[in-house]
Formats: C-alpha cells, structure tokens, sequence
C-alpha cells in the first residue's frame, strides 16, 4: 500500500489536472480577456461560450459575419458592448435569450480554466 | 324363595329404567346442562365453544409514537428564463464515430430546428444543391464532393464567398496542410464543423468505401 499511494497520488492529480479540459465541448470558445484598467475583477471566470448549444437554435448566417467574425478574438467583446446591445447583447436582452444581469453572470462566466483563451 | 327374588328383578328393571332416562336426559341440552352442574363445577354453557381464549397479556412497552407526516406543500421552484435541458439534448443529437455531433443529420431528421434568424418570421435563405468536384492530379482515389447543400442550409454565401474561396472550382490552391493549418475549409473544419483528422471520406467519397 505505501508503494501504491504516490501512484495513486499522480493519477489523482493528473485526472484533476485534464478535468477542465473535458468540460469544453467541441468548438466551444472562452472569450478572451480583455486587460484593461477598469477589467480588474480577476477571480471573475472567464465567459465560455458553447458554440453546440447556439448552433441548436440558429443557423450560422444568423450570428455570422453581421454580428460576430468568423475568427476567435477578432471581435472586442466586453460587458459594456453586450449591455449597449451589441454582440451578444443582440439576443441576450431577455426577448430572445435570458437578459444579462446579476443573476445570469454565471451561466456564460463559468469556463473552467482561464489559461488558452484565445 | 319366590318373594325374595321378587325385589331384586324390579331394582334391576328400576336400575335400567334410572340409566335409560340418564341416557335419554343426556340427548337434550337443557337436562345435560343439568347432569353437568350436579357432576362439575363451573361446566361450559351451552352455546360457549370449549376451546380456551387465545392469551392477551399487557404489552411490555407501549407501541412506538408514529406522529402523523405533515401535510404536502406546493412550493414553486425558481426555473431561470430560457433554461433548457442542454444535457438531455446533447445526449439526443445524433453523433459521428469521432464523437462529435453530426450537424447534417441533426438538421435532416429535424432533431433541431434552428432558427434562420431573430425575427421570428424570418424564412430560411434558399439552398443551392451544386456539388463541386475537385479533383487533385494524379490522385484520382482523393477526388473531393464538395456539397454546397448541406453548406448553405447553415452558412451565407459571403460567409465564404469571395474572402475564403473564388467562385471558381479549383481558383483556390487547396491542400490538406493549409487545412490542417485552419485555411480553407478548416476556417470551420477543425473548429466547429466536423475535425478533417476524423472525416476522410465526408469529403474524398471515394475513401469511404462500399455502403452499409
């Protein structure tokens, strides 16, 4: 048994370590954060955004190119576009899709790593 | 002699007599009730069975206190706006042997009806059932069906048209490396549409081999 713990050990965290890859889904995108002054709320996840479940209710042409570019990080997107109802605010107004508020944040900023966001 | 066998032949008729009465007073209920309170003490009544009680002593503890359950009450559970059941519908989307979704058939057997807009009156743009082929030199077995069906039941045409290709077959130098490099077709390929690694014969057809 006192040979087997570190193994068990290493395997534990490298499971723990891949864990937060598995919770991406293919194509899905973590925006990309924008350093700025004002952007200082660090322990804030970043917003993960699930390309499957957009593609479920829209077809590509609705979001691309009039709203977003077709290229991860080519739009500068930061809470005061959404909230002027630009880029994601499009939909998410609360007409089309839930609104943005406090008690939405953590339905887009939940990506499971901060690393590789663009 | 005779006078003194006389007595003894009318104890013996008496005798007789007593027994046979006995016997017959025994057949009715109410004189054998009679018979058995002269011969026992305490004898059954009549209609009472003879088989005794079955034993009733006093519990050794009193039984165990089983309060009543409360009445059920209706509470409203919190459901957030435009919550769906996205774990139910990933399980339900058809997928590819890579894993991933297979979006083409999601949309055929209308699995997903996504929306051609955010008007709610919008109509989906027409499609364009034009196949190109490309057919690289020398390598007739990688000859590429391009389907412009599926495409555009999902993409514009200025999606891709003109900054990614001309509007010409074989206009633009397409290779497996600049679409492993995310040129081309791995713009989508690679990234949300189906991985070129994964999908061979999506796309050379000839790879894919006889149909099941």
């Amino acid at each position: 048994m006192r040979r087997l713990l570190p193994w068990l050990w290493a395997g534990f965290l490298l499971l723990a370590g891949s864990a937060p890859a598995a919770g991406l889904k293919y194509g899905d995108i973590i925006i990309p954060r924008i350093p700025s002054e004002r952007n200082t709320i660090s322990f804030m996840p970043q917003a993960l955004f699930p390309h499957w479940i957009h593609r479920t209710e829209f077809r590509c042409y609705v979001c691309h190119d009039k709203i977003f570019k077709m290229k991860r990080g080519g739009d500068r997107i930061d809470m005061d576009a959404v909230r002027s109802g630009q880029y994601c605010g499009k939909c998410h107004n609360g007409k089309t899709a839930f609104a943005i508020g406090f008690d939405t944040c953590e339905r887009c900023h939940k990506a499971p790593t901060t690393q590789g966001g663009s | 002699m005779r006078r003194r066998q006389c007595p003894i032949a009318t104890g013996k008729v008496a005798l007789l007599l007593v027994t046979g009465l006995a016997l017959v007073a025994g057949c009715s209920t109410t004189s054998r009730q009679r018979l058995m309170q002269l011969v026992f003490d305490n004898p059954p009544a009549p209609g009472e069975s003879t088989t005794p009680p079955p034993y009733q002593g006093r519990p050794r503890r009193p039984p165990p206190y089983k309060p009543k359950p409360p009445p059920l009450v209706k509470v409203k559970v919190y459901v957030p706006a435009f919550q769906r059941d996205w774990k139910a519908l990933w399980r339900k989307l058809p997928k590819t042997a890579a894993g991933g979704v297979d979006w083409v058939r999601a949309l055929e057997k209308g699995i997903i009806k996504p929306r051609p807009g955010l008007d709610k009156k919008a109509q989906p743009q027409p499609v364009l059932p034009l196949d190109v082929h490309l057919k690289p030199e020398g390598q007739p077995l990688f000859e590429v069906t391009y389907p412009h069906k599926p495409h555009t039941e999902w993409l514009a045409c200025t999606n891709c048209h003109p900054k990614i290709f001309h509007m010409r077959a074989g206009a633009d130098p397409i290779t497996m490396e600049k679409i492993f490099q995310g040129q081309y077709c791995g713009r989508c390929h690679g990234k949300v549409a189906f991985a070129p690694a994964t999908g061979c014969p999506r796309c050379h057809r000839k790879l894919a081999g006889p149909k099941k």
